[in-house]
């Protein structure tokens, strides 16, 4: 699932929602979208166990019923694990960390060590264009198991994204990475503390 | 190592799609259905889904799908020694035991090539042994077999549904035997409907032309008869189709409302081919429709046929089915309707969920040529649909239109310039003083004709590039309005279409050279390449204008070694008509005779 784009998940879950008979909230114009928001959508090629969306639904059931109901017709690969109501209009806002499972192959140094650089330089795509800038901030914490990488990095309003810490790695360490596969294991306010309720 | 991350839509390549059927891999027959295009547009196809979900009710056959991967995952797969596999289990296709193409448009054979090269399957018929793939292929292009001749052990002519059973039953029982492939091809020469190439020899006159088919075999036919399905509702239909995780080109429910068409345009090989007409019930449609919605989610249905308004019973279906859709938010979308019967009760159905785009072909622009190619619209028709059309609230419409017919005079080709310019004096006339008249468009779009076999117009001469060209420029200078947006294009593709759809089996070597100086996805223009083609034909020793020429009626035609249903004299009188200017009414108005009386479930009127 993890080349499924953001846009197509939007679909696929207005299509599971009409099979599953629940009613959405649709958004008006010509072309009226099924009303849902992802609070950090995921690149494409990166799998992940922990996303959070706002569904509009247009009809009262309970968030228990819902998961539940979605589970029974959303395609293999994809799970609702919990389902909360929420009102506000943008519940994301204490979206603060993300943590990903980095699984490499080829050579790999303790990749830490790059937080004890003074600053950790890398072209990163901004609103204005790719612009060099200072990654060191962005990065909470990094250790290394095997092959196995786990990082807590800013995920939300100021964002950074896996392959660029990758490509951190490889230049600021004596790694030699040949290929690797990203896993989102967590969505994490700014203590921290799992955004997922289970 | 994982070549996705490496490719672009890499959704295309991973199956697991909502009623994609997976089973086990020990499954007896194993199928490999390719579509010799990207998936986007082979997904959209509704005779895979229909063979795809009939098929794989058997329990001794896995059917699985194959598309044309793109050139960066063809690239990807050859550096890291991955085989052209099966979506659905992934397993290379060249362990199957048939390996079917569907051939929907001429220039999708070279995409044959490449997709068996990539499954590591022989090319050539007569390179594949015991313990190899069958390789077949069958769909509209499989009417004229001939260029694909050397590269497909046996074609499959006419609608697969009954056909393949018959064939998967006798290679069941053949597989058990342990049998020869040759034997497998002469069991399966005795059913109606397969046609094995290499059970004929073809001999040739000097002129080059064709001077006869011999059966090579006692047991082989002497002509192909094509299978029709004769009873619409109790033919398998899928309940459930697959839903893509990545858009495709008709990304809906299609809703097929009936087979064949009662219009019999000249130039127009579907009109024929699908003879005779066969309707679903409104029952039936009505009752598929709410399971389709049910299994797939799907936020719209179309109503597939070759013409829509031509259906019987559309008032009651229509009505029956926005009842379904309006109560589920589904647009309802009604493609293929005509301009005679156009009507604002039936636009006012399509607009009420959501307006579709409206799209007229009266397909040629003078009157005189419209009798010739037996469209049987006039220009009052289309002056009325267009005004219930900007009266219902529509801006935009798009007219289709065709240069290159036979007869053609320059005043038919500048007619598709003035009968644009009347649409767009109607939508002025309609919109005036009104609010927001600027947004009115017209897009005219103008395609060459391509002489297809199994027509009225199968013998006649097809028009050079820069006979085309000049007619293109004709229309472009006599176009005014800033309305009108005018799309043509270059006509190097219909004229290698129309060598390849009149072809020979000569033309084998032709597709070989051209798919080794590396042609694939000619249909896409980023990837066409005439040039090239030219040379393929060259290192063939063939001269592609030879297949470009009139034929004389009493000439031996390739695809004489099939029976399409309809008889050639039908086609001779019709071609005559065409020449005097004489239209043939409608099936229903009046049975024109044209061969499959008896089959054809058509009630006349009064």
């Amino acid at each position: 699932m993890k080349y499924v784009s953001h846009l197509d998940t939007v679909r696929l879950f207005g299509r599971t929602m009409r099979r599953a008979g629940i009613t959405m909230s649709m958004s008006q114009g010509f072309n009226p979208r099924p009303i849902m928001t992802f609070a950090n959508p995921i690149g494409i090629g990166i799998s992940s166990t922990s996303e959070l969306a706002l569904i509009g639904v247009d009809e009262e059931i309970s968030p228990r019923d819902l998961a539940i109901t979605l589970n029974e017709y959303l395609p293999d690969g994809f799970k609702v694990l919990a389902a909360k109501k929420e009102f506000a209009k943008s519940p994301f806002t204490a979206l603060t960390f993300a943590q990903y499972k980095i699984t490499v192959t080829g050579d790999i140094a303790n990749p830490a060590v790059i937080l004890d650089m003074p600053e950790i330089i890398m072209p990163k795509k901004t609103k204005s264009g790719v612009k060099d800038t200072d990654i060191k901030p962005f990065i909470r914490s990094i250790f290394i198991e095997g092959q196995t990488i786990y990082a807590t990095v800013r995920c939300g309003e100021t964002n950074l994204k896996p392959e660029l810490l990758v490509e951190a790695i490889e230049k600021y360490t004596a790694s030699h990475i040949e290929e690797y596969t990203t896993e989102r294991t967590a969505l994490l306010d700014e203590n921290l503390k799992d955004l997922i309720e289970f | 190592m994982n070549i996705l991350n490496k490719v672009q839509k890499a959704a295309r390549y991973t199956g697991g799609e909502l009623n994609s059927i997976v089973k086990d891999k020990d499954t007896k027959i194993r199928f490999a259905f390719c579509f010799p295009d990207v998936y986007e547009v082979g997904m959209s196809h509704l005779g895979m889904k229909i063979l795809y979900h009939g098929l794989n009710k058997r329990e001794d056959t896995w059917v699985e799908r194959v598309f044309a991967p793109w050139v960066d995952m063809q690239d990807e797969m050859k550096k890291a020694g991955v085989p052209l596999y099966g979506l659905e289990s992934k397993d290379p296709i060249k362990d199957f035991d048939f390996v079917g193409f569907t051939l929907q448009y001429e220039m999708s054979y070279t995409n044959i090539l490449s997709m068996l090269d990539l499954a590591g399957i022989p090319l050539l018929s007569a390179d594949r042994g015991e313990g190899d793939s069958f390789v077949c292929a069958g769909g509209p292009c499989a009417y004229n077999p001939e260029p694909l001749a050397d590269f497909c052990d046996f074609f499959l002519i006419g609608e697969g549904e009954e056909i393949w059973n018959e064939v998967l039953d006798v290679y069941s029982k053949w597989k058990d035997d342990g049998l020869s492939r040759f034997e497998f091809l002469k069991q399966i020469a005795g059913i109606e409907g397969i046609y094995v190439p290499s059970f004929y020899d073809v001999s040739y006159n000097d002129d080059g032309t064709v001077k006869e088919y011999t059966p090579k075999y006692g047991f082989v036919p002497k002509t192909v008869k094509k299978r029709i399905i004769e009873d619409m509702d109790s033919v398998d239909y899928p309940e459930e189709m697959i839903v893509p995780f990545t858009e495709i080109v008709h990304d809906r429910i299609m809703l097929e409302l009936f087979r064949g068409c009662i219009r019999g345009c000249r130039f127009c090989q579907a009109g024929f081919i699908y003879r005779p007409v066969r309707e679903r019930s409104a029952d039936r449609l009505c009752d598929l429709a709410c399971k389709l919605i049910d299994s797939t989610g799907y936020e719209e249905i179309s109503l597939t046929s070759l013409s829509t308004s031509d259906y019987t019973d559309l008032e009651n279906l229509t009505n029956r089915l926005l009842d379904i859709t309006s109560e589920k938010k589904i647009n309802m979308a009604l493609p293929s309707l005509r301009v005679d019967n156009f009507s604002a009760g039936l636009m006012q159905k399509i607009q009420s969920v959501r307006k579709s785009s409206l799209t007229f072909a009266p397909e040629a622009g003078s009157q005189r040529m419209r009798d010739v190619i037996n469209k049987n619209v006039t220009e009052e028709d289309l002056m009325r649909s267009v005004s219930i059309a900007f009266e219902g609230g529509w801006t935009s419409v798009k007219l289709y239109f065709m240069i290159g017919l036979p007869t053609e005079t320059i005043d038919d080709v500048i007619g598709i310039a003035k009968l644009s310019e009347s649409v767009a004096d109607k939508y002025y006339e309609i919109k005036k003083g009104g609010k927001g008249i600027g947004r009115g468009r017209i897009t005219t779009s103008v395609s060459s004709f391509v002489p297809k076999p199994f027509t009225p117009f199968q013998w006649e001469r097809q028009n050079t590039i820069p006979e085309l060209r000049e007619k293109q420029m004709h229309i472009k200078d006599n176009i005014k309005t800033r309305m009108i947006n005018y799309n043509y294009h270059e006509s190097y593709v219909s004229v290698l279409e129309g060598v390849f759809s009149r072809g020979d089996r000569r033309l084998g070597k032709v597709l070989l050279n051209a798919h080794k100086l590396g042609c694939q996805f000619d249909g896409w223009d980023e990837f066409f390449d005439y040039d090239v083609w030219m040379q393929a034909f060259e290192q063939a020793g063939i001269d592609s204008a030879f297949y470009a020429r009139a034929r004389s009626f009493d000439e031996v035609l390739p695809w004489d070694v099939i029976d399409c249903g309809v008889t050639k004299k039908f086609f001779i009188d019709e071609c005559k008509k065409a020449y005097n200017e004489k239209t043939t009414p409608n099936c229903r108005e009046k049975c024109a005779g044209c061969g499959l009386m008896g089959k054809c479930g058509v009630k006349q009127n009064g």
